[in-house]
């Protein structure tokens, strides 16, 4: 590792901070993307709220007027020059920040916008004991203040989570951090102010945007990060936003964002997350169907076990007529799943089904769900399991159940008629807490209790996948948030990786 | 008249009241609570048909079969030490939390986990298993003879194969396709073979209890799977005979995807014994009939299944 002339620091800070004032001002309009994003109507339309402008693009209600999202620009560093080759602007991938098996922080030539995931042990939490081997090349540590612009940051000021910092770096370095332990971690708070803020991300593993950013409501309109690879901004995240801007992109650990606010607002942070689930069954079909006989206790061994997690809270759980199929429809075909299993990360459902859709017992709606009526995703709904006959055929689930991802993990089902079962449903979620993956999870639990047969039953899973690699797992490969890894699709995954597993146990 | 009548009255009463009288000698209630077991054959798929007909002959059964009784099996962790050790594995032994606890042993790249409770147990190359690695490609799948030859040479050389255990069958297990969302013909990214080791009993197969090898691309072990029922001998019972086995299909409907089924044919008919999902209680393993064959809907025709408990004494439950 390079060392860095200590005694020059204060220096060149100073230097660094006068310069800094000149560029104060977040530069606007600097760039402007291609396409315009799409947006969905947010919980209101008053100042600070992100609205559609009738036209499919978006503006932020400001005091100082209407400005359009794809116009605003976070500020460049100062000295920061547009890189000399220049590269496409993606920002799906930005380039590592931080390497969580060796829990080092990756800096990269040039600038770099970065931030701790987890507070940091006394003594190793300051800039001097962190970052006092990089040659900075005289550019020092700045931080940013909404209120008061750029400011250079002192040897012993406090390198804290959810605060971002920059600095540049005059060749690779990965820095150790040293973290507290878990029962010393608390939550964090950071206050952010209308206009560009400096976020750091907060938390080990990624998540998307939406999550991160969730605290904020509609005060936030954009999050843009800075691509240490490309030595420039990243495609923003809109909040609300869709495709390339989509609010469902990933945020990475080790990195910053600027956060453009439209109001003050605290991001408060808890160490520990919450998230939340759903389940529906329906046993009953009112002799329109066969009646399922352990539909209930399936649905509600699944509900009742995953309840106990520290991390999970069931949402709600309803059975026969109370099971609806407009809680699972899309506002946009006059269902109301934003309110119900699209407003929890896990959904689960026992009843029949057919290639085309699963079936409800009450006519308050239809009986049935159709796949062309879903639209899974684009509020909050991550990974759906459809405990339910043929729903995932091998031969029509991509095309039918495909359009239904947007912002969706993966669904899990039958490919071929199923089975039910009162433990299926606990065993399922025990599994899940033990960080099993969700297929894992799923195939083994099917395996185990569908009855014995012939090896013609099988479970499936239809998965998003992100980057059209056949030797990568993606969405396969998610652990329910806070029992392992995963990883967040974009709202039009760019295909699908499906997959069947036979329940075999026969004569 | 009016006296030929009581006569004709009192008669039918007298049969009425001795028919019923009868019934339960031959079918004795059920033991209650979970063990209606048919009910629990997949409530899904199991649909009446009006018709059923029979298209193969049916083979010589035994008047009377035994009856076995399930015994607990607890694993200690010197079990599951030694029974890691037969797959090389040489520890420490973890213990899983959850509801089910188990023994846990990692030694790169496979995961040995054995239930405390019930013996279920699995062998497992994760990265392998899930489903996406290069050399699970179809085309490095070996054969299914030598998928057999393969599972059973790591079955034996390692003293894995429990007594009782007869080879069954290789058959696909996992299957993993990859679809770009413009469309396109699926690209098949992931394919293995589950061979299928039984259990026995009185020379019967025991549907549910076995081991299983799940064999990966150059023939490399992905998983090894084993689900095994713990019996002794109770005592011996008279059996369903098959013909009535049919008649009882009738009122149990038949587990199939397809939708309002009119006509069966039934294909195959044969005894064997159903052991139920590990952890779950059973107190006896009964002589069952597996039944399957072919269905027809009213636009489709398809297959199906269904098990019909031979043993009339212990009543209707399939445990």
């Amino acid at each position: 590792m390079r060392t860095t002339d200590i005694s020059g620091y204060l220096v060149r800070a100073l230097i660094v901070l006068l310069v800094a004032g000149i560029a104060v001002a977040p530069v606007l309009g600097e760039q402007q993307e291609a396409d315009i994003p799409a947006f969905r109507t947010d919980e209101g339309s008053g100042p600070g709220a992100v609205a559609p402008d009738g036209e499919g693009a978006a503006i932020v209600m400001t005091s100082a007027g209407p400005i359009a999202v794809e116009n605003l620009v976070p500020p460049y560093p100062p000295g920061w020059e547009p890189p000399s080759s220049p590269i496409a602007r993606g920002g799906l991938y930005p380039a590592t920040a931080f390497d969580p098996a060796s829990n080092t922080l990756i800096l990269h030539p040039g600038w770099n916008l970065v931030s701790t995931p987890l507070w940091l042990v006394d003594g190793y939490d300051t800039m001097q004991a962190i970052f006092s081997g990089v040659d900075t090349a005289g550019r020092g540590v700045l931080g940013y203040n909404c209120s008061s612009g750029w400011e250079s940051m002192g040897p012993l000021d406090e390198f804290r989570p959810l605060e971002g910092i920059w600095i540049y770096a005059n060749g690779s370095y990965q820095i150790p951090l040293y973290f507290k332990p878990t029962q010393e971690q608390t939550g964090v708070t950071n206050h952010l102010y209308s206009g560009w803020n400096v976020v750091g991300f907060w938390d080990v593993h990624q998540a998307c945007a939406r999550d991160m950013l969730l605290p904020l409501g509609s005060t936030w309109a954009t999050a843009q990060g800075y691509d240490a690879g490309t030595q420039d901004y990243e495609v923003s995240m809109i909040n609300g936003g869709t495709g390339s801007y989509s609010d469902q992109r990933l945020m990475f650990p080790g990195k910053a964002y600027w956060v453009s606010m439209t109001a003050e607002r605290d991001l408060i942070c808890s160490y520990y997350r919450t998230y939340s689930f759903c389940a529906e069954w329906v046993g009953d079909y009112h002799g329109m169907q066969i009646p399922i006989t352990w539909a209930d206790e399936e649905a509600e061994g699944f509900y009742n076990t995953l309840d106990w997690s520290s991390s999970w809270t069931g949402q709600f759980i309803n059975g026969d007529d109370a099971a609806m199929e407009r809680h699972w429809k899309d506002p946009a075909f006059g269902g109301m799943d934003s309110n119900y299993i699209d407003n929890t990360h896990l959904a689960f459902f026992t009843g029949h089904g057919w290639e085309g859709g699963f079936v409800f017992g009450t006519a308050a709606d239809d009986y049935e769900l159709n796949y062309s009526e879903a639209r899974w995703g684009n509020t909050k709904t991550d990974w759906i399991v459809l405990a339910s006959c043929n729903v995932l055929n091998e031969s029509t689930c991509t095309e039918y159940w495909g359009p239904a991802f947007e912002g969706l993990h993966s669904i899990c089902g039958f490919d071929t008629v199923g089975a039910a079962h009162p433990d299926m449903g606990w065993y399922f979620a025990d599994l899940l807490m033990k960080g099993k993956t969700i297929w894992e999870a799923w195939y083994t639990t099917t395996d185990r209790y569908v009855f014995p047969n012939d090896g013609s039953l099988k479970s499936a899973i239809l998965a998003a996948d992100i980057d059209g690699d056949l030797s990568t797992p993606d969405c396969l490969d998610d652990h329910i948030y806070g029992y392992g890894s995963s990883i967040n699709p974009p709202g039009d995954p760019l295909g699908f990786q499906y997959e069947t597993d036979s329940c075999k146990w026969e004569v | 008249m009016v006296g030929k009548q009581i006569v004709i009255g009192f008669t039918l009463l007298v049969l009425l009241v001795a028919g019923t009288a009868l019934i339960p000698a031959e079918y004795p209630p059920d033991d209650g609570g979970t063990n209606g077991g048919i009910e629990i054959v997949g409530p899904y798929g199991v649909q009446g048909v009006s018709e059923i007909t029979l298209g193969t002959a049916l083979m010589w059964y035994p008047e009377q079969t035994m009856v076995y009784r399930a015994v607990d099996t607890i694993i200690s962790r010197d079990d599951a030490l030694k029974i890691a050790e037969r797959f090389g594995m040489s520890g420490p032994v973890e213990e899983s939390g959850g509801r089910i606890k188990c023994y846990v042993v990692k030694d790169e790249p496979y995961t040995f986990e054995i239930e405390k409770e019930a013996g279920y147990m699995t062998y497992t190359w994760n990265d392998r298993y899930s489903g996406v690695d290069p050399r699970d490609r179809p085309e490095n799948l070996p054969t299914d003879e030598e998928c057999r030859k393969i599972a059973e040479a790591f079955l034996t050389s390692h003293d894995l194969l429990p007594e009782g255990a007869v080879f069954s069958s290789v058959s696909q297990g996992g299957k993993g396709t990859f679809s770009n969302h413009s469309g396109g013909a699926p690209i098949v990214t992931y394919e293995d073979r589950d061979v299928l080791f039984t259990d026995t009993l009185s020379g019967l197969p025991v549907t549910g209890s076995g081991i299983r090898v799940t064999v990966g691309g150059g023939g490399d072990i992905l998983k090894v799977t084993k689900r095994w029922r713990d019996v002794e001998p109770y005592k011996e019972f008279p059996i369903l005979p098959p013909e009535e086995a049919l008649e009882e299909l009738k009122q149990t409907g038949v587990v199939t995807a397809v939708s309002s089924p009119k006509r069966a044919i039934v294909g195959e008919v044969r005894l064997c014994y159903y052991a139920t999902p590990p952890g779950t209680e059973q107190p006896y393993l009964k002589p069952t009939y597996y039944v399957s064959g072919t269905v027809e809907g009213e636009n489709e025709t398809g297959t199906f299944f269904q098990y019909i408990p031979a043993v009339p004494e212990l009543g209707k439950g399939l445990y």
